[in-house]
């Protein structure tokens, strides 16, 4: 109570900057008075009186002191001094306080984007209670992973012993119609047990009966809002609860709201409405992935038991995996010999739900925090130069500050000041450029034409991280330049007026720390951008830089599904001639779309022998596709008019006839489907007329597919929910334009297309690629930068506190080159001490990265070589200056100084 | 100085307290001299010490200050004891009590009483 007091009237005293100086003085003068006439009135004179009262209260000094120490909080009342003469002292230098705050904000800035990215798409859990106990079923080959199916979920749910409850999960999309107006709107699916197994507790209303939207249970078409769509598109209005939706024309119930916060269960979903499960067979009537045990489409998710370990589910998973695996296809089809023969269920942690983003950016994310961290470092060592050349050029100061009773704590308070003020304004900046830096890397990532893969949030976590790596990186870098300043000894440092042996021992440790730094990250730079060239330079079969796509889903515009391909092929010749458009094509299968296609074909030779593939890529394209993707015709020719009707035909890819035909003329045989088993009808022999080059269909990044492309003319049954168009016009804006354009006008009411520049498809094919390539570049300029400048800073200085030396020497009759040469050597040695550290961290760090790389080996003595020579040309630049002022130092003039 | 004691600021803080409790309202230089005299001149208090105890009583809540005429008639500042310091005092001369009690057991103990 006593201590409150004290502190709260301290407090307000600070606050108002009152002081009660005035009444001590007042107080002491009364005081003085009285004992003087006291002393008077023993007999002594006015004089003597006087004195003996001023002796006898003690210094006015010090009482003034310690009554001022009592009335407000000295510390913060210095805290205020030191940042007020700091700021003072950094606006006389603007230079220096400019480079040290773009170099942390650059470090810092750096940091946040990339932690922003780490955080959000692999950190971050979802957000339910005790995300920890949560488990992921798995389905997988290797690094590759795919969904599980129906089937699979349920005899996983059946034979599974350690997990409270289990559910399946699938993200969708349906068509809206609401108030005359139609959208597409991202939904979820799911079983009900996910109510009970997140813990999710509707925000209003109620969730699903548990077995809800489960394989025999009559579909109940209710829909849960999530909390932003309702605030967003019902203005948080209750009377939502009971209102009937058109959802893909059914209607469906609202009965209540998600918790806030929740959108699906991974970073990158983010659903509006969540629907039962089995709302999927209403959605496509036909082959609904439900009933079938060959789509592999389920993200399975459990909460472990009370007591129960990831381990134990783990042990479970593979004791159970046969009868779940005989279960969910009784006949072997897909799993035992068939496709997915090499795929087995697993289980891991289900913390941050399924997500895709985590699946691809995981490593290149954890791959660049670790750049990130030696950035950071590099910036901190670059910084903890400039303080220090700035502390040794301030000694005098510092000494003088010490002779006149400056506490050493003192001094070091005031270095410190200074540099956290550099790191707060290196946080500001850096915040915002993280900021700005992430969501360029968002768009990186994002599928083009579509929103941004991913919402950043800039929560707690991050900006504690972010904070907390600014201060402690100005903290470190300022801790030695500090310790310094507070070791100024006055007699010394007051006479000399710079530390002759400061530069160069600063250099000692600091050139071979830059140089190894730099070395890492211009090396890890070299890799990164070798693999995305590697991926780049190779043939990809396309040469399609400016054509356009755009999706061509016909299941929502109205169309009867029998008059789908004479619409769309409507669509085509509209689009075609269109003014500007060069050429157009339909094909069902969008090259570097993310999708895949594969079908059993086979040929039998003359000695009878069958040639089976059950890999082979179908391709339904019409007559310009090969023009519109630039894919050569190699052999034969390419689809005319003619085959719309008639003779089936198809096109091979060279490889295809390499398997189907090996040493022999292709041309005028015939593929047929199926596995060879079943007597090959008229219907499924496809009479070879061309032979086209090998193109990357799937991705740039997987070897290109065996392909054998059909008219898609011919074969008018083929259906059009999910085709595409590509075109190539003057220009791709006008394209775009035109494809956007031509639909909305042949299909009025259905959503406006998504289109996008194939070049944008190649870019996001390889984001994983160019988001390493881009970053660790940059991370590599920046490094060259500050390798260089810091180089040139100690050169520099090292030079000028040597000035006397060089002149001495010069005048005992060294010539310029030998001043040179003496400098390049002892500069020399250093940068060669940290060639060696960086070599060696490089190679340890190179394993790491190893899995990321492509077409390149960490360890490949021509990157190690490209790496120093590059970094070794940027010291030499860097050299040449400081060098030229060693040379040119007049021997005379320096002598005379100081 | 010598023969002559320093005072802890605690201790005078203390001694403040009771001085004021004993003679009501007094000015800084009367509380020093009253502190003078009771102890016998035997302590001397550093008087400018005063001043900072005093202003630390205050924002303590223990006693009061305003100014007042003193006795030749010029302008004091008079502190005064509140019913915050009076508590204090209490508490704080029963604690005084406590050690000095425990001291003077320490010093009453002889070896025989270890046996």
């Amino acid at each position: 109570m006593r201590a409150l007091n004290r502190l709260l009237a301290k407090f307000k005293n600070l606050v108002t900057g009152r002081s009660a100086d005035a009444r001590l003085r007042e107080e002491i003068e009364e005081h003085l008075a009285m004992q003087t006439e006291e002393n008077m009135r023993a007999g002594m004179t006015a004089e003597e009186a006087r004195r003996r009262a001023v002796l006898k209260l003690g210094t006015a000094g010090a009482i003034r002191e310690q009554y001022h120490a009592e009335e407000v909080l000295p510390w913060i009342e210095n805290v205020g001094q030191d940042t007020r003469y700091a700021l003072r002292q950094l606006r006389r230098s603007p230079g220096y306080a400019a480079t040290a705050i773009v170099t942390l904000a650059l470090g810092i800035g750096a940091n946040t984007a990339i932690f922003l990215l780490t955080w959000s798409i692999v950190l971050k859990s979802l957000p339910v209670p005790h995300p920890e106990q949560l488990v992921r079923y798995t389905f997988r080959k290797g690094e590759s992973e795919i969904g599980l199916s129906y089937p699979q979920f349920e005899a996983i749910e059946k034979h599974q012993g350690t997990a409270s409850g289990i559910f399946a999960w699938e993200k969708s999309e349906a068509t809206l119609r609401r108030r005359n107006q139609t959208t597409k709107i991202p939904i979820g699916l799911a079983t009900g047990a996910i109510f009970n197994v997140l813990e999710l507790r509707p925000a209003t209303g109620r969730g699903f009966e548990a077995r809800a939207g489960e394989q025999g249970v009559p579909m109940a078409p209710e829909a849960l809002l999530t909390y932003d769509y309702w605030q967003s598109e019902f203005h948080g209005d209750q009377a939502v609860i009971g209102q009937a939706l058109n959802l893909e024309n059914i209607s469906a119930t609202v009965v209540g709201v998600l918790p806030r916060g929740f959108e699906g269960v991974g970073a990158d979903e983010h659903i509006d409405m969540l629907l039962p499960l089995s709302f999927e067979r209403a959605m496509h009537p036909k082959g609904a992935m439900i009933d079938t045990s060959g789509s592999f489409w389920l993200t399975v998710m459990g909460r472990l038991r009370d007591g129960a370990t990831l381990k134990q589910a783990q042990a479970n998973i593979a004791v159970i995996a046969g009868q779940v695996n005989d279960d969910a296809d009784p006949k072997h089809f897909f799993f035992g010999k068939g496709f997915f023969g090499s795929y087995k269920i697993g289980v891991e942690a289900g913390r941050g739900g399924r997500s895709w983003l985590r699946w691809k950016y995981e490593k290149p994310l954890l791959a660049l925090e670790a750049l990130c961290g030696l950035m950071m470092l590099l910036c901190a060592v670059n910084v903890a130069l400039l303080i220090a050349s700035r502390v040794s050029g301030r000694l005098h100061e510092f000494a003088m500050r010490n002779a006149l009773g400056a506490s050493r704590g003192r001094l070091v308070a005031q270095v410190l000041t200074e540099t956290m003020i550099l790191g707060a304004c290196g946080l500001a900046g850096g915040a915002s450029l993280g900021w700005e830096l992430a969501r360029a890397l968002v768009g990186m990532i994002t599928r083009p034409g579509e929103p941004a893969a991913l919402d950043l949030e800039a929560g707690v976590v991050v900006f504690a991280f972010t904070a907390s790596i600014s201060l402690g990186t100005a903290l470190a870098a300022g801790l030695w330049p500090a310790w310094r300043a507070s070791r100024t000894a006055p007699a010394k440092d007051l006479k000399q007026t710079s530390a002759a042996a400061s530069a160069r021992q600063l250099g000692r440790w600091i050139i071979p720390a830059q140089v190894a730094l730099g070395l890492v990250l211009l090396n890890a730079a070299l890799l990164m951008a070798g693999t995305l060239m590697a991926y780049l330079r190779q043939n990809s079969g396309f040469n399609a830089d400016n054509a356009v796509l755009a999706d061509l889903d016909l299941s929502n515009a109205g169309v009867t599904e029998k008059d789908q391909a004479t619409r769309a092929l409507d669509y085509l010749h509209q689009v075609e001639s269109a003014p500007g458009v060069e050429a157009a094509a339909l094909t069902t299968m969008a090259p570097l779309n993310g999708g895949f296609s594969v079908g059993d074909y086979y040929t039998r030779d003359s000695a009878g022998n069958l040639h089976v593939n059950r890999q082979l890529w179908p391709e339904s394209a019409s007559r310009n596709y090969f023009k519109v993707m630039g894919t050569r015709i190699m052999e034969g020719r390419g689809f005319e008019p003619a085959d719309a009707s008639g003779d089936r035909v198809c096109i091979l890819s060279a490889e295809a006839v390499k398997f189907f035909f090996p040493g022999q003329d292709a041309i005028g045989r015939y593929l047929n489907a199926g596995d060879g088993t079943e007597k090959p009808s008229e219907k499924e022999s496809y009479r070879v007329i061309g032979v086209a080059e090998d193109a990357h269909l799937s991705s740039l990044l997987d070897a290109a597919p065996l392909a054998a492309y059909f008219p898609i003319e011919r074969d008018s049954g083929s259906s059009f929910n999910y085709a595409s168009i590509v075109i190539r016009a003057a220009n791709s804006g006008l394209a775009a334009q035109t494809l956007r354009g031509v639909y909305v006008r042949d299909f009025p009411g259905a959503p406006s297309p998504r289109t996008w520049r194939f070049s944008d498809a190649i870019d996001y094919d390889l984001s994983r690629q160019r988001l390493l390539s881009s970053v660790s570049g940059g991370f590599a300029l920046l490094a060259l930068t500050l390798v260089g400048t810091g180089l040139y800073g100690i050169l520099g200085r090292m030079v000028t506190e040597q000035r006397r030396e060089i002149g001495i020497r010069m005048a005992l009759g060294a010539r310029r080159g030998q001043i040179v040469t003496a400098l390049a050597r002892s500069a020399a040695l250093r940068v060669l001490i940290g060639v060696g550290f960086g070599v060696a961290l490089a190679a340890a760090g190179g394993r790491f990265v190893a899995s990321l790389l492509y077409g390149v080996t960490p360890g490949n003595p021509w990157v190690v070589l490209d790496t120093v020579a590059l970094l070794v040309a940027v010291l030499a630049a860097a050299f040449v200056f400081p060098a030229g002022r060693a040379a040119s130092v007049n021997p005379m003039e320096a002598i005379r100084e100081e | 100085m010598k023969g002559k004691k320093d005072v802890q600021q605690g201790t005078l803080a203390l001694m403040v307290l009771k001085t004021l409790e004993a003679l009501g309202p007094l000015h800084g230089y009367g509380i020093a001299r009253r502190i003078e005299r009771i102890s016998g001149d035997l302590l001397e208090v550093n008087q400018g010490t005063l001043y900072p105890v005093l202003l630390r009583l205050e924002q303590e809540g223990a006693v009061e200050s305003d100014w007042g005429p003193s006795e030749n008639n010029r302008r004091a500042r008079f502190y005064r004891l509140t019913r915050l310091g009076r508590k204090q005092l209490e508490a704080e001369k029963r604690e005084w009590e406590a050690t000095t009690a425990i001291i003077e057991r320490f010093f009453a103990f002889k070896a025989e009483d270890w046996a």
